[in-house]
C-alpha cells in the first residue's frame, strides 16, 4: 500500500490563508490504514483548524467528507457538485489522489493535506516499512523475496558492499544489510546459485517519468 | 589562455568544436586538428554529446593543451554528482585547463545507453554558482577549499528567435550566476543575432555565436524541424539542394554567414560535426 | 619507477603499493612531496577517488601527475558519482593518458562525507564496473557497441578477509574474480593467523593478492576502528603493545608492528604484496618499509 504522513496542522494552515469556505476530502483506501487520511484523520484535522482559525478569530467554514479512493474518476463523481461550493480543498489522499482531484475540479484550489512517503507494508501497531521502489525490474525471484533496490542504501543489484558489519548497514546501523539478508535466506533455502550469477546493470529506461501502463486485455481496443 | 580576457581583447576570435572519438584512438581526430593549429583560437571539446558514451572531454583537452592548443572544456549536469563535478573541475584547474563551457546535457535516452541512469544532480545554473564558489575558495557544501581552482566558466544559451526575449533573461541569469562568456545555439540569420545582441549588451558579457556546417538539405529540414531553436533560411537549404559539391558550398554557405555574425558578437563557435576535415577550407575563405 | 605494476606482481616479486589521498583543492605541493617521496619505492601508488565521501582533486588527475613525474599510479574509481556514462569515459580518459592500473570500489555511501545532499548513482555495482572494464579492454562498452581502439588495463578489487559474516563477502570476491579483477588489496588485516585462513581459501583463485596494512599510530585508534570499522579487528596483544609503547614513541612502535606484520608476510610467503595505507602519515612510510626489511 501507499503510505502518508500528514503534513504538520501549521503548513496546512499556511496554505489555506485567505480562504473562508474548506473541504477536507478523506480517502478510505491506503491513507485510511496507515492512518493519515481516512474518515477518522478528517475529522481530527477538521477540528484542529477550526480551534486554530477560531483562536484567531477568524470565520472560517470548514466541511469534511470521505470516498473510498481518490484516484478512481467513478468514486469522485459523487464530489463533484459539492466541489463548486468551496473556495479551497485539503485532500488527505496519496500525490496520486490529490493530483487526480486537482485534474477533476481545476476551478476549486486543491492543496496536499500529506505527504505521501512510500510503498510498504504493516508491520505492527502503528508500524510501516518501505518494501517496494517501483523500479519495474523486479528480481524478487532471485534474492529470495527481499528488495535489493529499497532495502540496500546503495541500491546495489551484486552486494553486498565493504561497508557492511554484523549484517548491518554501513549507512545506519540499526538498519539491515540487505545482501547479508538475502544470502542468510537463500542459503536457508539452499538456492545461493542465484546470486552467484552477475546481476547486469539496472535498466532505469523503465523508470520513465511519468510512467504509463495499457493493459494488454485494453491495448486491442486502441487505447493508448 | 583566459577565454573571456581572449574574447573582449580582439574583434573578432574563432574556436572550432570538436567530439572526442569513441574509443582511445585519437589519431584522426589530433590529424584533423593539426591543420587548424595556430589559425583557431580555441578548441571547444564536447562532453559525450547527444548522450553518446566517448573519451573525456576533460582528458581530451588536457591532451590537446599538451600539443598546443587552447582548450575549452565543456562540463554537463547529467552523468556525474556534485562531488564528481566539483573534483573534475579541480582536476582540470590542476592540469592547467582555464575555460569550462557549462552545459546542462541532452536526454540519456537520446543515446547509445539509453538504461543509464541520468544523474541531474545539480543543473547547468546550480554548476555555474558551485564553479564560481569554487573561485572563491569554498566548494558548494560551505567547505573550505585548500587552493582554489582558476578556472572561467561560460553557458551556453539556446536563441529562439520565437523566445528572444527569454534567451536574454537566460543571458542575465547566467551572468548572475557568474558566467563569463555566452556561447550560442546555432544562428543562420544575422538579424536574428542583431536583435539578440541588442539585449544583452547590457551584460557586457563576450558573445561566441555557433555556426553549423550543413551537411545537406536533408540535414537542414531534420534540423529545423527537430531541435529547438534551429532555423535555417530557405534560401540556404535550396542552394545545398542544388549543389553538386555538397562539402563545398557548405563551407561557403558558412563563410558568408560568418562574415557577416562576424561584424556583430565577440566570435564565432564553428561547429563541424564529423566534417573536421572541412574546418581549414573554411578558415581558407575566412582568410583566417 | 623502473617497471610497471603489473610487470612487478608479473615477476613474482613481493610488491608494495602505497597511497596518495589527494588535496580538498588544488593546493598540490604537498602531495607532490609525498609522491616524489614514494614514487621509487613501491610498486603502484593508489589515489583515492573522493574517499569517504569527502569531495577532493579527482584521481584521474592526481594520477596523471604520479606518471608524468615517473610514478605507477593506480587509479581508484568508485561507483558512487558517475554513471555509466561517465565511469566508462573517465576509464578510456585514463588509457589516453597512459594510466593503466584500475582498482573498482563500490564506494563509501554520500552521507558519511562532506556533501550530504548529493545524489547517489551507484549506476553500477563494484562487479558491473569491472566487467565494463573487461569489455572496454575487448573494444566494446556496456551497451554493446563497437569502440576505435580498445583499453589496455590492469584492474584490481577490494575483499574484507575479516568481515562478519564473511560468507556474503566471499561470495562477492568469487563475483569479483569472475568479473574480470586481477589484483586485490584487503581491508587493513592484523591478525596474520586469521589471515593466513582466508588465504588457504583465496590461493585457488589465482589472484594476486595485496594484504592491507593500516600504519597504528595510538591504543585509542586500534580501539576506534574496532569499534567503527566494518572488517577491521585489532587484536588486544597489539593494542596492549600499542598502549604500553613510552610516551611520544607510539608512533614508533606503530611502525615497528607494521614492519614486523610485512616482514612476516614475505618470509612466509603468506600472499604476494602489502598496500600501505598511511593517509596523514606518507612521511612514514618508508620508515615502514625499513622496519619490514625492504628498504
Amino acid at each position: 500500500m501507499i503510505v502518508a504522513q500528514r503534513k504538520p496542522v501549521e503548513e496546512i494552515k499556511r496554505a489555506l490563508e485567505g480562504y473562508e469556505k474548506i473541504l477536507i476530502v478523506g480517502c478510505g483506501t491506503c491513507v485510511a490504514v496507515c492512518m493519515a487520511g481516512g474518515e477518522r484523520e478528517v475529522g481530527i484535522l477538521a477540528s484542529l483548524l477550526k480551534m486554530s482559525f477560531r483562536m484567531e478569530g477568524k470565520e472560517v467554514e470548514i466541511s469534511e467528507v470521505t470516498v473510498e479512493r481518490q484516484c478512481d474518476k467513478e468514486f469522485m463523481q459523487p464530489l463533484e457538485e459539492k466541489s463548486k461550493n468551496y473556495q479551497a480543498i485539503v485532500s488527505l489522499a496519496c500525490g496520486v489522489g490529490i493530483q487526480f482531484l486537482s485534474e477533476l475540479y481545476e476551478n476549486t484550489i486543491v492543496l496536499p493535506g500529506v505527504n505521501t512517503v512510500f510503498l510498504g507494508s504493516n508491520e505492527g501497531e502503528g508500524v510501516w516499512q518501505e518494501r517496494c521502489r517501483a523500479c519495474g525490474e523486479c528480481v524478487l525471484a532471485e534474492t529470495g523475496g527481499i528488495c535489493p533496490v529499497t532495502i540496500c542504501a546503495k541500491g546495489l543489484l551484486n552486494g553486498p558492499c565493504g561497508g557492511t558489519n554484523e549484517g548491518k548497514c554501513e549507512v545506519d546501523k540499526e538498519k539491515d544489510c540487505a545482501w547479508t539478508l538475502i544470502y542468510k535466506r537463500l542459503e536457508k533455502q539452499g538456492k545461493l546459485d542465484h546470486i552467484r550469477k552477475i546481476f547486469p546493470p539496472k535498466n532505469y529506461r523503465v523508470q520513465t517519468k511519468p510512467a504509463r501502463l495499457v493493459h494488454e486485455l485494453y491495448q486491442q481496443k486502441g487505447e493508448t | 589562455m583566459n577565454l573571456s580576457e581572449l574574447l573582449n581583447s580582439k574583434p573578432f576570435s574563432i574556436t572550432v568544436e570538436v567530439i572526442p572519438p569513441k574509443g582511445n584512438d585519437l589519431s584522426i581526430f589530433l590529424g584533423d586538428l593539426e591543420r587548424v593549429k595556430g589559425r583557431a583560437d580555441a578548441i571547444l571539446v564536447r562532453e559525450l554529446p547527444s548522450a553518446v558514451m566517448r573519451l573525456g572531454a576533460l582528458s581530451t583537452g588536457v591532451f590537446l593543451k599538451e600539443r598546443g592548443f587552447a582548450p575549452i572544456v565543456e562540463f554537463t549536469c547529467r552523468d556525474r554528482n556534485r562531488l564528481a563535478l566539483q573534483a573534475d573541475l579541480l582536476g582540470a584547474s590542476v592540469l592547467g585547463i582555464e575555460n569550462i563551457l557549462v552545459t546542462l546535457g541532452e536526454d540519456i535516452k537520446s543515446g547509445d545507453h539509453p538504461e543509464a541512469r541520468a544523474v541531474f544532480d545539480l543543473n547547468d545554473n546550480e554548476l555555474l554558482e558551485t564553479i564560481e564558489k569554487m573561485r572563491q575558495g569554498s566548494d558548494l557544501a560551505g567547505n573550505s577549499l585548500q587552493g582554489s581552482p582558476s578556472l572561467a566558466a561560460g553557458a551556453s544559451v539556446v536563441v529562439d528567435e520565437r523566445e528572444i526575449e527569454r534567451a536574454i533573461a537566460e543571458v542575465e541569469k547566467k551572468m548572475s550566476l557568474g558566467a563569463r562568456f555566452i556561447m550560442t545555439s546555432p544562428i543562420f540569420k544575422p538579424a536574428l543575432l542583431d536583435r539578440f545582441m541588442g539585449g544583452v549588451k547590457k551584460c557586457k558579457l563576450p558573445i561566441l555565436t555557433s555556426v553549423l556546417l550543413l551537411k545537406s538539405a536533408g540535414m537542414a529540414n531534420y534540423l529545423n524541424k527537430n531541435i529547438p531553436g534551429i532555423s535555417i533560411p530557405e534560401e540556404m537549404i535550396k542552394r545545398l539542394l542544388k549543389s553538386s559539391d555538397r562539402g563545398r558550398t557548405s563551407v561557403e554557405l558558412a563563410s558568408e554567414l560568418i562574415a557577416e555574425l562576424k561584424e556583430l558578437c565577440q566570435g564565432i563557435n564553428v561547429v563541424p560535426i564529423g566534417w573536421e576535415s572541412k574546418v581549414p577550407a573554411l578558415l581558407d575563405l575566412l582568410k583566417m | 619507477m623502473a617497471c610497471s605494476f603489473k610487470e612487478a606482481v608479473d615477476s613474482g616479486k613481493f610488491v608494495v603499493t602505497a597511497e596518495i589521498g589527494p588535496p580538498k583543492g588544488t593546493a598540490i605541493e604537498e602531495m607532490v612531496h609525498h609522491i616524489d617521496l614514494l614514487k621509487d619505492k613501491v610498486d603502484g601508488l593508489n589515489v583515492t577517488d573522493n574517499q569517504s565521501s569527502v569531495m577532493r582533486l579527482n584521481s584521474l588527475s592526481v594520477c596523471h601527475l604520479i606518471k608524468e613525474r615517473g610514478g605507477e599510479p593506480i587509479l581508484q574509481m568508485t561507483c558512487r558519482d558517475r554513471n555509466r556514462l561517465a565511469l566508462q569515459s573517465d576509464l578510456l580518459s585514463a588509457n589516453i593518458l597512459g594510466i593503466r592500473n584500475l582498482l573498482c570500489l563500490t564506494g563509501d555511501y554520500i552521507t558519511v562525507g562532506d556533501h550530504v545532499e548529493a545524489k547517489p548513482v551507484f549506476d553500477l555495482d563494484s562487479v558491473q564496473l569491472l566487467q565494463a572494464v573487461q569489455l572496454l579492454t575487448q573494444g566494446k562498452d556496456l551497451a554493446g557497441n563497437e569502440l576505435h581502439g580498445a583499453a589496455q588495463f590492469y584492474v584490481g578489487a577490494i575483499v574484507t578477509p575479516e568481515a562478519h559474516p564473511l560468507e556474503p563477502q566471499l561470495l562477492k570476491f568469487e563475483k569479483k574474480v569472475k568479473a574480470g579483477a586481477s589484483f586485490f588489496q584487503t581491508q587493513a588485516i592484523y591478525d596474520l593467523e586469521k589471515f593466513k585462513e582466508f588465504m588457504n581459501y583465496a590461493r585457488q583463485f589465482k589472484v594476486k593478492m595485496l594484504a592491507g596494512i593500516v600504519l597504528l599510530v595510538s591504543a585509542g585508534m586500534a580501539r576506534y576502528m574496532n569499534a567503527n570499522v566494518p572488517g577491521i579487528f585489532v587484536p588486544d596483544n597489539l593494542i596492549e603493545e600499542m598502549s604500553s609503547a613510552p610516551k611520544g614513541k607510539a608512533l614508533t612502535k606503530g611502525i615497528e608492528i607494521a614492519g614486523r606484520m610485512i616482514r612476516q608476510l614475505k618470509e612466509e610467503a603468506i600472499c604476494d604484496g602489502v598496500h600501505i595505507m598511511a593517509i596523514g602519515k606518507e612521511t612514514v612510510v618508508p620508515d615502514i618499509l625499513a622496519a619490514a626489511g625492504l628498504a
